[in-house]
């Protein structure tokens, strides 16, 4: 038996596939509607960066205020959230956009206030929102200076209120950012509304059952891929499935609607991109009995 | 050489490969003019950014890859949202005494697959690079190669590919 490659190289030399000439006419087609008056539209647009940029990168702290096309306002836009026993209220705090021929910036953060409860809870959660937001935005400022604006990117930040119920109140800050391809991520902030406490993950659950709760996710990670073969993770894959870990003690997560546990991964840690941000939802009956 | 001219001529050569690739995922030759048609203008408007111009072939071959994979979201939502219900790709199946050619097989070939398969047997490239193209981690473009290939070799149904 011949090896398998050498056998396909064989044949598809003997192969010679055409492309259609619908396929091929719409090419030309495309082709023939590009106009040049682009290209010189672009390499004005970027002397006019590349100058811009050459200022920046000497005053790096006067950056925003020089570049034009930013704009960083500071907004009051409330989202107010009543609950039973504390009202929780969310504002878009600052907002910052940036646009250039190969960069994009847009992104919106919100602070969390409480009233009638503890609002020494929020004043870590929109510190840590801070800095978040803020290690992003910087990076983004770099790579444009660094890159002198030549290599496409774009950050987009937004947030949303993904559960308010009696109990739970769950802020998620969305990151996409894109250069070659799109990365997306997230990080979500919890209040038992209950007690009035910031939760996070290792609150809720003894490293001591992250197994169980392990062992769940790849079942039904199974399960999924059983039933459409288009779904790919990566807990079987022969070098690196065996060593993942799918739950961390900063693990996303958050109850939805029906109390089930939501466990939220971002892009490519445990699926291929084409999967987007994967969630794996945990019953009520799989996970009560695993919490603290 | 004007950049259009350049732009053109990089098309033109690279032009059955975008179109092997676009074919293995959206399987219709109206729906490949479109996924290529888009992909041309991403790339133009983009041009500028591509520093080393040697590296066009695996630069566009991305851009197509990602442009039919939208495509094939957008559609599926579509499809979601006015038929209600779930729509699977068909199993490959094949009458044992039918011989396909191996373009034949590759399309019947469900993704990632086929992806992997047009890249590394059509395209030459290393898993390396496909790993680049298709933003997925080396190890399981290897996997999923192993697999298009036990895959392919069944729908051959030759017995020089039964491995």
């Amino acid at each position: 038996m011949k090896n398998f490659d050498e056998r396909m190289k064989e044949k598809l030399n003997q192969e010679d596939i055409q492309i259609p000439e619908k396929v091929h006419a719409r090419v030309e087609e495309t082709l023939n509607s590009l106009t040049e008056k682009e290209e010189k539209i672009t390499k004005k647009h970027f002397s006019v960066v590349r100058r811009v940029l050459a200022i920046a990168a000497s005053l790096a702290f006067a950056f925003l205020v020089l570049m034009p096309n930013v704009s960083v306002t500071y907004a009051q836009v409330m989202s107010n959230v009543p609950v039973l026993g504390v009202i929780i209220d969310v504002f878009t705090v600052r907002n910052y956009n940036f646009s250039g021929d190969q960069h994009e910036l847009n992104a919106e953060v919100p602070n969390v206030e409480v009233t009638d409860g503890k609002n020494d809870v929020v004043l870590d959660i929109n510190a840590d929102i801070d800095t978040f937001t803020t290690n992003i935005i910087n990076k983004f400022y770099e790579d444009l200076a660094s890159t002198e604006g030549t290599e496409y990117g774009a950050v987009d930040i937004d947030y949303e209120v993904v559960t308010n119920n009696d109990k739970w109140f769950t802020l998620k800050i969305n990151v996409t950012e894109t250069q070659a391809s799109g990365y997306m991520y997230a990080k979500y902030y919890h209040i038992n509304k209950e007690t009035g406490e910031y939760v996070s993950f290792t609150d809720l659950f003894d490293a001591s059952n992250y197994a169980a709760l392990e062992e769940y996710i790849v079942s039904d990670m199974k399960a999924q891929m059983e039933a459409d073969e288009n779904l790919a993770y990566f807990f079987d894959d022969p070098v690196i499935g065996e060593d993942f870990v799918y739950v961390t003690d900063d693990q996303n997560f958050y109850f939805d609607e029906s109390n089930n546990l939501v466990m939220v991964y971002n892009e490519y840690t445990v699926a291929p991109g084409y999967m987007g941000m994967p969630e794996i939802i945990i019953p009520v009956d799989v996970y009560e009995p695993l919490m603290k | 050489m004007s950049k259009k001219e350049q732009f053109c001529q990089y098309i033109r050569e690279c032009e059955k490969s975008m179109y092997i690739l676009a074919k293995g995922i959206v399987k219709n030759d109206a729906d490949v003019a479109d996924v290529i048609q888009d992909s041309i203008l991403k790339a133009y408007t983009n041009f500028d950014s591509l520093k080393d111009k040697n590296k066009f072939k695996p630069w566009i071959m991305r851009i197509v890859h990602n442009t039919a994979i939208d495509f094939i979201k957008k559609q599926r939502e579509i499809l979601n949202s006015e038929a209600q219900e779930q729509v699977s790709m068909p199993e490959p199946s094949i009458d044992k005494e039918t011989k396909l050619t191996i373009w034949e097989a590759v399309q019947k070939l469900n993704f990632p697959y086929q992806t992997v398969i047009i890249l590394y047997y059509y395209d030459g490239y290393s898993a390396e690079k496909i790993s680049e193209i298709t933003s997925t981690s080396v190890v399981n473009v290897r996997q999923q190669l192993s697999r298009g290939r036990k895959k392919l070799a069944n729908l051959l149904n030759e017995e020089d590919f039964i491995q």
